[in-house]
């Protein structure tokens, strides 16, 4: 009777200390999603190359305005599409009047502007994004009293 | 006996194994969408109308500068006159950034800087074929560095006449 029972025992299988490895992954999960929260929402990082800047300064906002080869978006809504086919992409010239992009004002200010509106905005721009697309959009921002533009940029470690 | 009330005292195994397997897989996705590099911001300003009743002061220095496809040309005016320079790529052909002379224009606004300590304003004008990499790049070397000399901060956004 002893002889059946030491043989049970010693055949179960060994238990594993997962504990330690759950203790690890709680910890990576927990830095990940602190991550992911501190990462600005408003625009996916792998469809948009960042130029590399010295800038120090840190985004806090959700940002409004997307430029890339997608096209403009607003709030994450494509507005003013940009013309297909390889770099550099263009702007439909019929879509600009008078160097403005009008279609684009509605969207910025889908309630007009008052005194508690905001004067800056924060753009995200692709690199590879040249003036002739930049210039419009950014005059039209003026235009609908926008002052100060905030480039979101690649951090990168300061050059001796 | 004894033995068996042993065995009996063991508390109930958590089954972890779930837990790990829900937790690897957010863990997956979330290193897949996670961003590492640290995201900054660039200030810059649209070009306004000056509403300031008080003249500049005496030393005031207005500062520009033409981003064009070959080169740059910085172009001042202040109490000692008016003046310009053009620093051109080599070759005249600038294929990007690296292509552009930056360390010329660091030279020639630091010395700016030096004649006009107070001033903070330039003004940026890009050609329509610039891209925004090298528009970024010029800017840094424009506001300078805040850890060792500022030089102009507050960038001003112009284009040309339409």
């Amino acid at each position: 009777m002893k002889r059946r029972q030491r043989r049970r025992v010693s055949a179960e299988p060994p238990e594993l200390p997962l504990a330690a490895m759950v203790d690890m992954m709680v910890n990576v999960l927990i830095f990940l999603l602190a991550l992911y929260g501190s990462s600005l929402a408003g625009f996916d990082p792998n469809q948009v190359q960042l130029p590399a800047s010295s800038a120090q300064q840190t985004p806090k906002d959700p940002v409004q305005l997307v430029i890339s080869s997608a096209g403009i978006l607003v709030d994450g809504k494509p507005i003013v599409p940009l013309q297909a086919g390889t770099e550099p992409w263009t702007l439909d010239s019929a879509l600009v009047e008078d160097g403005l992009i009008p279609s684009l004002i509605p969207s910025l200010r889908p309630t007009g502007f008052t005194a508690d509106s905001p004067t800056s905005i924060q753009i995200v721009c692709d690199k590879r994004i040249r003036w002739e697309i930049l210039g419009p959009v950014t005059r039209t921002l003026q235009s609908a009293r926008y002052e100060k533009f905030r480039f979101i940029v690649m951090g990168e470690a300061e050059k001796k | 006996m004894s033995r068996r009330r042993r065995i009996r005292k063991k508390g109930p195994n958590l089954n972890l194994v779930p837990l790990l397997d829900m937790v690897s897989v957010l863990i997956q996705m979330l290193l897949l969408t996670a961003q590492f590099g640290s995201l900054s911001e660039v200030e810059t300003f649209a070009p306004a109308l000056n509403t300031d009743p008080k003249p500049p002061p005496a030393d005031h220095l207005e500062v520009g500068l033409h981003l064009r496809n070959n080169g740059m040309l910085l172009f001042w005016a202040g109490p000692k006159g008016s003046d310009q320079r053009q620093l051109n790529c080599p070759d005249n052909t600038c294929k990007d950034l690296s292509s552009y002379p930056l360390q010329a224009l660091e030279t020639e606004l630091s010395s700016l800087k030096s004649e006009s300590p107070d001033t903070k304003q330039i003004l940026v004008i890009p050609d329509v074929g610039v891209p925004f990499e090298v528009l970024i790049g010029v800017t840094d070397k424009v506001r300078g560095n805040p850890l060792k000399r500022t030089l102009f901060p507050e960038v001003i956004l112009g284009s040309e006449s339409l």
